[in-house]
Order: structure tokens, then sequence, then C-alpha cells
């Protein structure tokens, strides 16, 4: 029973026409090899990747013509510096004091679209409605930093990074007038009662009136 | 000379194809449920033990290690027995080997899923698993060498090269990127830290895949492909020069995976070429494996095993070439952290390791059962999921990857970032997620029909448990160079031939590693960083177990798209006191490098309950056992004493305050929580993971104090 086997793996080797003089004179449990040579396109794409390796580790490492990522980096930074201007903020001409609230649709609605904007992360921690969530209710009179628009424009401009809120919320930046808006709208949502308000803190807040 | 008659063991080859069978089942479904769980983050949720980030380490060691492991065993005893023309030396060492491998599987699933991890990709198992392996490696080799030098042909065969290779290297990697000191029985520390951990890790993960998952089946290539083929073998020169220049360069690429990170530039430039120059000694395998089927591929068209072998064989060549070319920095740039490197993983993982190994199954289990496989249409059937099932796998996340990394890089006209909120670079994905997961469940569903086909090709046969062959002894005493070329004659020697081996894999770890090790200027100092206080290593601790790292990086490139994301870029000083590194590989969520700070404690409270309260459309899940786990304080005292021991410049006697200053810190944060209204216990990993998360990335923004005197000890005062 044993003996017998249906599969037969000592057939002999199917060897075309033009490889008999190729076929070498060993065999390893019935398997074959022919002395083909390596193909040409192989063998010299194979130099091809040693002298290119040789090239940039001269250009990169060793001469050090090209740059190293922290040089990449700096150029990238000195790019986008001439392209967009300087990172450092121009000092505001507007003076936030002379402003007034915007009541116009408009306005209000450029306002909401920022405040409901991912880039600008203020619903991740204020919540959908202001109704506050790990940030305090804004709808509420109950402030701490001030709820008339200058305050408010300054506590978004600068934020409150030790409390855990960046400049603009997010450290994106808004110019004077997307901020005029934002806390336009965050003031006409005072009184709105959204559902789930958070507890105001009672230890810091004090009533605000505008 | 004499026919001696003797008996090749084909019982260890079937335990091996059962195995392999089961444990790519488990594997495979493991792989299907963490798939399902980037769409519906609570699918299976609640549960610690089936969360995302201690799953995915179980799908990939399963997968590795006990499906193309046992594979490779499953292919070893097979051809070795029959090149030699030898029975495996010793059938006790078969039976250890076997049953050694199979206990070292069970306890990974025994461990990883209760947070039991090293954290090091493909090294996760902790110290006293990570011995059993290296034991049952060796028990392995052993077995393998003797036959080799028991054998009745005179010169090794090709394969066997491939195998000695294997054995060899694999020993080398895992007892070094293993060296741990213990703090307890199921915790410890590297002995490498921050830079030379990341690259240690990376010489051992990248040759893993080269000499776990590509030279074993590199060998099974050579053997099964002529087998199935009746055809000789196209060019036995290009065998012996893509062979050694394989294993020589194979081991230099590492440090590709770490491309603009932290690492030093020269040791990334290393990775890049070496990584090129890999392109051809790896065609060079799938020349040799296609060109033999000149003349055969009429026989492809008909036979399963052929069919596996050659779509394996080609895709080893698509993989082989796409690799390198994300080792061009640029490139990298793009496809790291993306979901990109998983598409390219699983080209090559399900079809040249899954295509090799159900080729060999399907060639092996109906011979050592004498009989014919039980169903060729569904053999076919199995082929087509399994192709269909990669492709439809690998397009979606291939396309996910490129656009979110170039969601990540867009900037807006007026030169800030276009999609500033993470989130919505996730969200644009989940779609491609879903097709993904589609894709590995037909993938899945084919490799069930290959069971059910197996398992009854094995029921209506007889197995040969001793199968009966004949050879005469080789001439051994005709040694001689003379005649035959140096390389003939070393196929001959199994001596020399691995002592060549060994030299030849260990000149590109030993050049990149030593002056990493020694050289100061290689991780400049920050004179600001300090050590963690205990309870920010009890944190870090807590963040491994979870496997956060599966899903974020802690490793901010020096790009300008992630320093206006995430801030300044990571540099080599910060990481001097992290044991084992934590930089991750793959950001299915954002880089946490310098998340300390970001937000207030109570953000991350409830992030952590329930991340889309804080980020609507998050697909991390709630940890809610946060609140209800403990620290375990007995075993603090030990982590510092251990660290300590590794250098870490605790002050003396340090180990016996460290539970008093870590409930302070601890009290500290609690009380915090408390007055925004959340309630939480000093002792609960909540506690714990926030006080690390704070940590992160801000010593580099603390002003140098004015003295030295705290580097004596940690700063608990520094996560505030």
């Amino acid at each position: 029973m044993s003996d017998k086997k249906i599969h037969d793996d000592n057939k002999p080797n199917i060897i075309l026409d033009d490889e008999r003089d190729l076929l070498m004179d060993h065999e390893y449990d019935g398997i074959q090899e022919l002395d083909n040579p390596m193909p040409p396109w192989w063998l010299y794409g194979f130099y091809f990747t040693i002298a290119l390796s040789v090239v940039y580790l001269l250009y990169y490492d060793i001469l050090g013509i090209g740059p190293d990522q922290h040089e990449e980096y700096q150029r990238e930074v000195a790019a986008a510096a001439e392209r967009y201007g300087t990172t450092d903020e121009p000092e505001s001409i507007v003076n936030f004091a002379d402003l007034e609230v915007l009541m116009d649709a408009e306005s209000l609605l450029a306002g909401r679209q920022i405040y409901e904007s991912p880039r600008n992360l203020c619903t991740t921690c204020h919540g959908q409605n202001a109704q506050g969530l790990v940030g305090p209710d804004l709808t509420n009179n109950l402030w701490k930093h001030g709820c008339d628009l200058e305050s408010i424009m300054i506590s978004i401009k600068d934020g409150f990074p030790q409390r855990g809120m960046p400049a603009y919320g997010s450290g994106q930046r808004l110019d004077d007038l997307q901020l005029q808006q934002l806390s336009s709208y965050i003031i006409s949502l005072r009184g709105t009662n959204p559902a789930g308000a958070k507890a105001p803190d009672m230890s810091r807040s004090v009533e605000c009136e505008i | 000379m004499a026919t001696e008659t003797f008996y090749y063991d084909n019982k260890i080859v079937r335990n091996f194809a059962i195995a392999t069978v089961i444990w790519g089942i488990v594997g495979m479904l493991v792989g299907i449920i963490i798939a399902i769980k980037l769409i519906f983050p609570e699918f299976l949720g609640g549960i610690a033990e089936l969360s995302y980030g201690r799953l995915r380490p179980l799908h990939t060691n399963a997968v590795v290690f006990a499906f193309a492991g046992n594979a490779i065993f499953l292919g070893v005893y097979y051809s070795l027995q029959r090149l030699c023309k030898a029975r495996m030396w010793s059938d006790t060492l078969s039976k250890v080997n076997f049953w050694g491998w199979q206990a070292i599987i069970v306890s990974a699933a025994l461990t990883l899923p209760f947070g039991i991890t090293q954290s090091k990709e493909y090294a996760e198992l902790e110290w006293p698993i990570a011995i059993a392996i290296a034991v049952i490696w060796v028990v392995f080799g052993l077995n393998m060498m003797m036959t080799i030098y028991k054998r009745r042909v005179k010169h090794m065969y090709v394969a066997i090269w491939f195998y000695i290779a294997t054995f060899v290297t694999v020993a080398i990697l895992h007892i070094f990127n293993n060296l741990v000191l213990p703090y307890s029985l199921f915790g410890s520390y590297s002995v490498y830290a921050g830079v030379q951990d990341a690259l240690v890790q990376w010489w051992y993960g990248h040759n893993a895949v080269a000499f776990f998952l590509t030279t074993p089946f590199l060998g099974f290539m050579y053997y099964f492909i002529p087998k199935a083929a009746n055809r000789p073998i196209y060019s036995y020169r290009l065998s012996i020069v893509h062979f050694w220049a394989l294993i020589f360069i194979y081991i230099w690429a590492g440090p590709h995976h770490l491309l603009y990170t932290a690492l030093p530039g020269w040791a990334q430039s290393l990775g890049v070429v070496f990584s090129v120059m890999l392109i051809a000694p790896s065609w060079g395998g799938m020349i040799n494996g296609l060109f033999t089927l000149r003349g055969a591929w009429d026989r492809v068209r008909q036979d399963p095993v052929l069919k596996f072998m050659v779509v394996g064989v080609t895709a080893y060549g698509m993989a082989t070439f796409e690799g390198p070319m994300m080792s061009f920095k640029n490139v990298n740039a793009i496809t790291h952290y993306t979901d990109y490197v998983i598409a390219h993983v699983h080209t090559a993982s399900l079809l040249w390791n899954g295509g090799l190994t159900f080729a060999m199954l399907y060639f092996i289990v109906p011979r050592i059962f004498n009989t014919k496989i039980f169903s060729m249409k569904l053999a076919n059937f199995h082929f087509w999921a399994a192709t269909l099932g990669t492709v439809l796998y690998v397009i979606p996340i291939y396309w996910g990857g490129i656009t979110q990394s170039l969601m990540w890089k867009e900037f807006a006209a007026d030169g800030t970032l276009m999609y500033p909120n993470f989130m919505e670079t996730v969200t644009h994905l989940i779609p491609m997620y879903a097709a993904r997961a589609i894709g590995g469940t037909l993938y899945f569903v084919g490799v069930l029909a290959g069971m059910f086909n197996l398992f009854s090709t094995m029921r209506q046969g007889n197995l040969t448990a001793d199968e009966k062959a004949e050879a005469n002894r080789a001439e051994f005493q005709s040694d001689t160079r003379k005649g035959s070329s140096f390389h003939r004659w070393l196929e001959a020697k199994p001596t020399h031939f691995t002592v060549i081996t060994v030299v030849t894999v260990l000149i590109g770890g030993l050049v990149e590693f030593i002056p990493t090790q020694l050289v100061k200027s290689n991780v400049p100092t920050i004179e600001s960083v300090r050590p963690y206080s205990p309870l920010e290593l009890v944190g870090r601790d807590i963040y491994i177990a979870e496997g956060c790292v599966g899903c974020h990086s802690q490793m901010i490139r020096p790009f300008r798209s992630e320093t206006v994301r995430y801030g300044e870029y990571s540099k080599a000083g910060e990481f001097v006191y992290d044991r084992p590194f934590l930089w991750g590989s793959k950001r299915t969520g954002p880089d946490l490098h310098r998340v300390g700070g970001k937000y207030p404690d109570s953000w991350h409270y409830m992030h952590f309950m329930d991340s889309r309260s804080t980020s609507p459309g998050s697909i991390m899940p709630s940890y809610p056992w946060f609140l209800t786990r403990k620290i375990n304080l007995d075993v603090v005292p030990a982590k510092i004493r251990t660290l300590q021991r590794l250098g870490v410049p605790y002050r003396d006697g340090y180990a016996e305050v460290a539970v008093d200053e870590l409930r302070e810190q601890a009290m500290g944060i609690a009380q915090g929580l408390q007055s925004s209204g959340f309630d939480v216990e000093w002792d609960s990993h909540m506690v714990a993971i926030i006080a690390y998360l704070q940590r992160l990335g801000t010593d580099i923004k603390a002003q140098p104090q004015a003295t030295g005197a705290n580097t004596s000890g940690a700063n608990p005062a520094a996560s505030r």
C-alpha cells in the first residue's frame, strides 16, 4: 500500500532543446539546474543601483553637498515665510475697544461658520451649541474673563494655554474681522439656554452684563 | 557504494500543516475584527482585552509567527529531509519544536490581550516568552543542522542555503532586540533607550521581514516550483549571486523605517541606499522562480500549486520593487505613517507568504496522504478568492494612505493648514477602511474553503507516517577544491557555509549600531530633559500595555506641515529616558509627542471616556476601565530600581520615596479633575495616563534650571 504512489515525483525533468548544453550534472531530490548566465539587464541594473548608492552617499553624507533634513526644514520654513509673510504676527493696528458687536445676519452667519468649522476647534471644548463641555458654557451671563466684545476677542486671540485653550482655539490664526464676527456670534447666543448646558464654575465666574 | 533504506518523517510535516492552517484562520480572523473596529470603533467595545490596541499585536504575531512560522517548519521539515536524503536527525527534537512552538503561540494569546507586552513591533512578547522562543528556535536549528550533517547528498541545494541563513539570522536578531532588564515576571525595560532602541528595533523589524518572511520562502520557491513544474532551475549562477547579495544587503536596510526621524542622517542614508541596492538581489529570486517555468506555463493554468506560486512570486517582485521606492526620502515623506504601508505589507504577506504557504499545503498534503486534492474546483476558488481579495484589500488603502498624507500636508492660500483638524483626515478614510474589510473577508473565505479542502483531502487519504526512501551514501572522501569552483566546494561544507553566513549578516548591523551607541554627537544632549516621574512612568507603561503606539506616533518629522500641526519637531535628545522607544510607525490618530499641555486634564478625561464627545467622528475606542483599574503600587520601586540599573539618573534611594511622590502628583491631578466635576480616584489608570500625556514633549519647552540640582531626581512638577 505505502509503496504504491499516486504522485510520481521522480519523473525526468522537462528539458527544452536549447537548454541541453546548459544542464548541470547535479540533481537534488530530482531537481536539476541550468547554468544560464545572469540576465544582463538584471546584472547591469544591479551595478546601476550600486553606483547610484555611491553617488547618493557622496552627495548627501561624505561630501555634504545635499541638504540634511534640518537644512531642508529651514529652507521650507524660509520659503513659507517669504510666500505667506513672516510667522511673527504684525501688531494689530485695530483697537478692539473701538469695535462694535455685529448684528447683521451675514456677519453672524460668518461667525457661526467659524465657530463650527473643524479648523478652529471651538466646538471640541465648548460644544456644538456653546453649551460647554470641557470648556465653560458660553450662553449664560457668568463669565471669567469679561463678556464684552473686546474681552472676548482678546480671550480668543490670546487663548488660555495653561488652562488648555490655545490661541485662536486651535492655534490657527484668525484675522481681526473674523475675530469680530466670531465674538459677535458668541454674544448672539447669550440666553439661548441650550440643552445639556454645563454648570458654571462659581468660584471663578462673575456675573457680567453688557 | 551501499544503498541505504530510510524513512522520511511525514507525521511531523502533517502536524505542522494542521497547525499552519488553524493558526492562519485564527490570525486572519483577528485581522478582520480589528479591521471592523476601524469602521465601528465600539464593535466589541468596553472590553479591555478585546480593544484595538491590544488585538493588533495579536493579529501580527499570529499571522507572522503562528501562521507563517508553522509554515516555515512545514516547508523545511518536508523539503530538507528530501534534499538531504535523510530523516530529521531527532524525532524528539522535532516534537519539542512542534509542541514548544504551539505553546509559545498560546502564551502569546494569553498575554497580549492582557496588556503584557514589550511594545516593539513583532517583538511584543515579554521576556519569559522571548526566552522560550530563543530556546525552541535553537532546537529547530540544531535539528536542522544535524540533519544536514547526516545527509546522504554531498552538496547542499540552494534551498538549504536559505534555510541556514534563516536560522542563524533570526536567532541573532531575536536575541539582540529582546535584551531587556525585567522588573517583574511580566514586565521589563529595554537595555537600549530612544534612538538606539529605535535603530535596534527596526534592524530587527525589517529583518524579521527579510529572514522570517522572505529567505525561508525563497527556499520553498526553489524547492516547490521545480518539483511542481518538473523543470530545472533557470540559473545556478544567479542563485549564488542573489543569495549572497540578498543576505548581505538586507541587514543594512532597517533605518528606512526611520527616515526623517531623530535617527542620525548618515544612518538614514545607509537605510536608503541599501534598500535601493536590494532591488536586484530580490528580483534575482523572482527571475529564477518565474524563468524556471519556461516551457511549463500550460501547467500553471491547471495546477493550483503553480498558480499560487506564480502569483506569490510576482507579488514578491512587486513588493520588493515598491519597498525600495518607499525608501527614497521624498516618497517616504508621503507614505510613512499612513495606510499605504499597511497595503504594501499585505500585498506581500497575503500573496507571497500566504500564497506560497497554500501552494506548499496543496503540494504536500496530497503527497503525504497518498491521495489527490479533494476538490480541484474548491482549490481554484481559494486561489481566486485570495487573489481578488488581496486586490480588493490593498487598492482602497493604497488610495486612502496617499489621500490622508496629502490632506495632512495641504496648506490653504494663507499658509495655514487646509485640514487643521486631524479628524477630517480620518473620517475621509472610513469608506476605504470598509472596502478593505470586505477584501480581507473575501481572502478569509478563501482560506476557509482551503481549510475544508485540505482537511477533506486528509480524511480521504491515509497518512504515510514513515515514507520509505533509498539513497546511496555520497562519497564525502573526494572532498577537494580541485576541479570545482570555491562555491561548489562550500556547498559541501555546512560549517564553513554557516560561519560565512553569520559574518555576512553581522557586518551591516554592526556598522550601523556601534557608532550610534558610542558616538555621543549622534544623540545631542538636551539639558532640560529629565527622567519620568513615577506616576508618568506608570502612565507610560499603561500607554504601552494598551497598545496606543499602534495608532499614535511620538515622532514629529521636520516638515512645516507637521510643526504647524503638532509643534516643534522631535529631537534625538528628548528620548534618552524612553525605554522602550514609542515613536510608532502609523498615525491612525494624530502624533502625540507634543500633546503635553495642549488640552486640560478634563479634556483627556472626557476623551478617554468617549472620544466622540470631544472629537466628533473619532474612531478611537472608549477606555472606561481607566476609571476602575488601579495602579499596582507594589511594583513601582522595582521599576525605579530597574531603570537606575540601566543608568537613568534617579537619585540614590529614590525607589523608596517613589510611591510617595507618585501619590502626591496623582492627588493633584485627581483633585483638579474632581473640581471640574469628574469623579476619579487618584490611583486609577486614568490619572496615571493623563500625567504621562501631559508630560509628553514638554521638557524641551522648560527653561533649563539655573543649577544642576534637579538632575538627581525626577521632577514631578514637570507635568504641569
